[in-house]
């Protein structure tokens, strides 16, 4: 086997998992200086409307969050997952009912049965993207996820019933100008990339990423790691 | 035919999820009355699936945080793609014949992700294989059989008539749970089932 070969198979991911050992070091160090800052715990989270793993993620996130007095910060995507992926037909139809069965987890159920495309659901999206602007995105997001997987049946949402949500919230109708926010959500799936994942829901954590509903316990024993 | 209810357990060599989940996968016949059916299949890159740098350096450090996490030992590895998976997906096969692929599956998968174990090199799968209680001269028969490979293409047809198209996955009366992570689940649904308990 050649040198190259080498590299690639076995010194190179030695190299980067011990770089990630140092990096943890390095954040744990840095959490301590935030803290004697006064400063808290960042959870930057991603999600989409048409991903019922971001149904069971956000809620229990929430309440990491606030028992380590963390912030968390829920940016809204549109678009998500790999572009030209052959599966993803057989992705979207598993992730309901594996969604099903972490719901299931947390004591709660899902309500569809089936999945939602990116088009049903940008509506909903550029209301998040305006409730994050307006301050509540956490709160709205939350709710919104909650009604749309978790109460609500099959079909496409009703924009109606979702803009009086925005209402409860956020304690005002939502503006008229909804669809200017859409370079703002291409915007949110740009910061995704560049910070380094494809997919969601997934929650950036002194410096790892976790696909969020699936690592809720590893988040908060991490945050427990760097003091918080 | 087992009267036994059945959990089909896919596997590829190449996947440190599969691997994380291996002993665990076996273990499920120790403590439910259950065949658990090792089914090997190629690895995801090889079916033309892509796979960007964010995600394998995340499936990397997920992997390696999952193992510290359930305390097996990972990173002193040797990437198995290419020929290396096959020989052990075709030495998997006549495993499994005879009644051998817990031992042969969770020593060569412990092997590649924490021993640095090439196992495209013979004096490096031998021992694994003779340790698994498999005779080297029908391993070395095995390495050249197309027909034992052929098996494995079906387990890939099997895994997507079930929807799937990942490993690890487990599937139980046609459900299937795709991860590592997901044998909590499993069981919860063999113990709704009424499975007995060994």
């Amino acid at each position: 086997m050649s040198l190259r070969d080498n590299l690639i198979r076995g010194t190179g991911p030695r190299v980067l998992i011990r770089a990630w050992h140092q990096q943890e070091t390095l954040a744990k160090g840095a959490a301590r200086a935030q803290r004697l800052l006064g400063g808290r715990a960042s959870v930057e989270f991603y999600f989409a409307f048409d991903s019922p793993y971001s149904a069971a993620a956000l809620a229990p996130l929430i309440e990491i969050a606030r028992k380590r007095r963390g912030e968390l910060q829920a940016f809204v995507v549109g678009k998500h997952g790999i572009q030209g992926d052959p599966d993803a037909d057989m992705r979207k139809a598993y992730e309901v009912l594996d969604a099903g069965r972490l719901l299931r987890r947390q004591g709660k159920s899902l309500s569809r049965t089936k999945p939602l495309a990116a088009s049903e659901v940008r509506e909903l999206t550029l209301l998040a993207e305006a409730a994050r602007r307006a301050g509540k995105g956490n709160d709205f997001a939350a709710a919104a996820l909650k009604k749309l997987w978790c109460e609500d049946g099959d079909g496409a949402p009703q924009l109606a019933d979702y803009e009086a949500l925005y209402s409860e919230v956020i304690g005002k109708a939502p503006g008229g100008a909804l669809n200017k926010l859409s370079s703002a959500v291409s915007d949110n799936e740009k910061r995704l990339d560049r910070k380094g994942h494809w997919e969601v829901p997934t929650a950036l954590v002194g410096g790892q990423w976790f696909f969020a509903h699936e690592r809720l316990e590893q988040i908060d024993a991490w945050l427990g790691e760097l003091g918080w | 035919m087992s009267e036994k209810p059945q959990v089909e357990f896919f596997f590829s060599f190449r996947s440190p999820y599969s691997y994380l989940a291996a002993e665990r996968a076996f273990a499920l016949a120790d403590k439910w009355d259950i065949e658990l059916i090792y089914q090997g299949v190629r690895p995801m890159v090889t079916r033309g699936v892509p796979l960007p740098s964010s995600k394998k350096f995340y499936i990397l450090r997920d992997a390696e945080r999952e193992a510290r996490r359930l305390s097996i030992p990972f990173g002193n590895m040797h990437d198995p793609l290419g020929e290396g998976a096959l020989r052990c997906l075709r030495v998997g096969e006549l495993a499994k014949d005879q009644g051998r692929e817990r031992a042969f599956v969770t020593r060569t998968a412990r092997a590649i992700w924490s021993e640095a174990a090439d196992v495209t090199r013979d004096e490096v799968l031998r021992p694994l294989c003779e340790g698994a209680g498999l005779a080297w001269d029908e391993c070395r028969e095995a390495l050249k059989s197309e027909a034992l490979l052929q098996r494995c293409e079906q387990n890939i047809e099997r895994l997507r008539s079930y929807g799937q198209w990942g490993v690890p996955t487990f599937v139980f009366k046609g459900e299937p749970f795709w991860g590592q992570d997901r044998i909590e689940d499993l069981e919860r649904v063999l113990e709704d089932a009424g499975v007995a308990r060994r």
